[in-house]
C-alpha cells in the first residue's frame, strides 16, 4: 500500500484499499462541490458590489483627490473649504485647492474634536 | 488536568470576548473613523448668523421669505455625512414635496452636486438650491458646516442646528401637538 492509495481509496472486503471511489463517497465530493461554488457565489454577491464611486473619503471629507498638503496650505489662494461633522464631538475641515486656471489641483483635510 | 485546562481556555476565550465587546463600545461611544451618529440628537451651530434675514435669496428658496416656518437643509458635496442625510431623505416617503423644507448643496463644481442630486432624487422632490463655493449661505448667514439644518421665521434666521437623522431633526423643528 502506498501513500497514494491510503489517500484516495477505500477498503476492500479483502483489507486492502482501491482505488475506486465508493457511491458515498463520490456523493459527498459533489455535495460539498455544490456547497463550495454555493458559498463562492454567495461571497461574490455580499462583497463583490462596487462601492460609490467618492474621489476619496478621509473623516467625514468626500474630496476630489487623496489629501496631498496641509489644510493651511490649501486655505492660501484660491479654495473651497467645507467643515463636516461626523458626530457631536468630532468635526473635520475639507478643503480644495484651485490653481490660477480656476482648476481644482489637490485636497487636504484635518480632524479635530470639539 | 483536562479538565483545568479545557475551563481555564474557555475563561480566556471568554475573557478576549468581553475585552472586544468593550473596545466596540468605546469605538462607537468616541465616535470611532467613518461612524455616523445616526441616532443623535441636534446641537446648535454657534457660526450661524441668527436673527439675520438674507438681503437675497436664490429663486428656488423664495418661498421661505414669507412662510411661517421652514427648515433650509444646508448639505455639502465635500461632506461624506451628507450621503448619510441625503439616504434619509431619499427613504422619507413623508419628505417628498414636504413644503416645510427645502436643500442647499454647496458645492465646489457644479457637476458633482448635479451628480449628488442625480444620485438622491429625494432631495430634488424638494425645494433646493446648488451653492457653488457655499457663497450665498456663507456670505448671508455665515454657514459652512453641514450637515446642518437653518431654521428660518417669515425669512428670518431663528435657529442653526447640526444634525445627524432626518427624523430626530423634524421632530425638534415641529413637534407633534396633539395627543397621540
Amino acid at each position: 500500500m502506498n501513500r497514494h492509495d491510503h489517500a484516495s481509496g477505500g477498503p476492500d472486503e479483502s483489507g486492502e484499499r482501491t482505488n475506486e471511489p465508493t457511491p458515498v463517497r463520490t456523493g459527498r465530493r459533489r455535495f460539498l462541490g455544490k456547497a463550495g461554488v454555493a458559498g463562492l457565489a454567495a461571497a461574490a454577491a455580499v462583497f463583490g458590489r462596487s462601492t460609490p464611486a467618492f474621489a476619496a473619503n478621509y473623516g467625514c471629507c468626500n474630496l476630489l483627490f487623496a489629501p496631498s498638503h496641509s489644510v493651511a496650505q490649501c486655505r492660501t489662494g484660491s479654495n473651497y473649504t467645507w467643515t463636516c461633522s461626523m458626530n457631536a464631538y468630532l468635526w473635520c475641515y475639507c478643503c480644495e485647492h484651485k490653481n490660477s486656471y480656476g482648476n481644482y489641483i489637490y485636497s487636504s483635510y484635518s480632524c479635530q474634536y470639539g | 488536568m483536562n479538565y483545568v485546562f479545557g475551563i481555564a481556555l474557555l475563561v480566556v476565550a471568554a475573557a478576549v470576548v468581553v475585552l472586544f465587546a468593550m473596545f466596540g463600545e468605546l469605538y462607537a461611544r468616541i465616535g470611532g473613523a467613518g461612524t455616523r451618529d445616526a441616532s443623535g440628537g441636534v446641537r446648535l451651530l454657534d457660526e450661524a448668523r441668527i436673527g439675520q434675514t438674507p438681503d437675497t435669496w436664490p429663486a428656488s428658496l423664495d418661498g421661505f421669505v414669507d412662510a411661517d416656518l421652514r427648515v433650509l437643509l444646508v448639505l455639502s458635496t465635500a461632506c461624506g455625512s451628507c450621503e448619510t442625510i441625503a439616504q434619509q431623505v431619499d427613504e422619507d416617503p413623508t419628505l417628498a414635496g414636504a413644503d416645510e423644507f427645502g436643500v442647499l448643496v454647496s458645492t465646489a463644481d457644479p457637476l458633482r452636486a448635479t451628480a449628488f442630486l442625480d444620485q438622491h432624487e429625494g432631495l430634488k422632490g424638494l425645494p433646493y438650491h446648488v451653492d457653488v463655493g457655499g457663497d450665498w449661505v456663507t456670505g448671508e448667514l455665515g454657514v459652512t458646516t453641514s450637515p446642518t439644518a437653518l431654521v428660518f421665521k417669515s425669512g428670518r434666521l431663528v435657529s442653526a442646528l447640526l444634525f445627524s437623522n432626518i427624523s430626530v431633526l423634524r421632530n425638534a423643528v415641529f413637534p407633534i401637538k396633539e395627543p397621540v
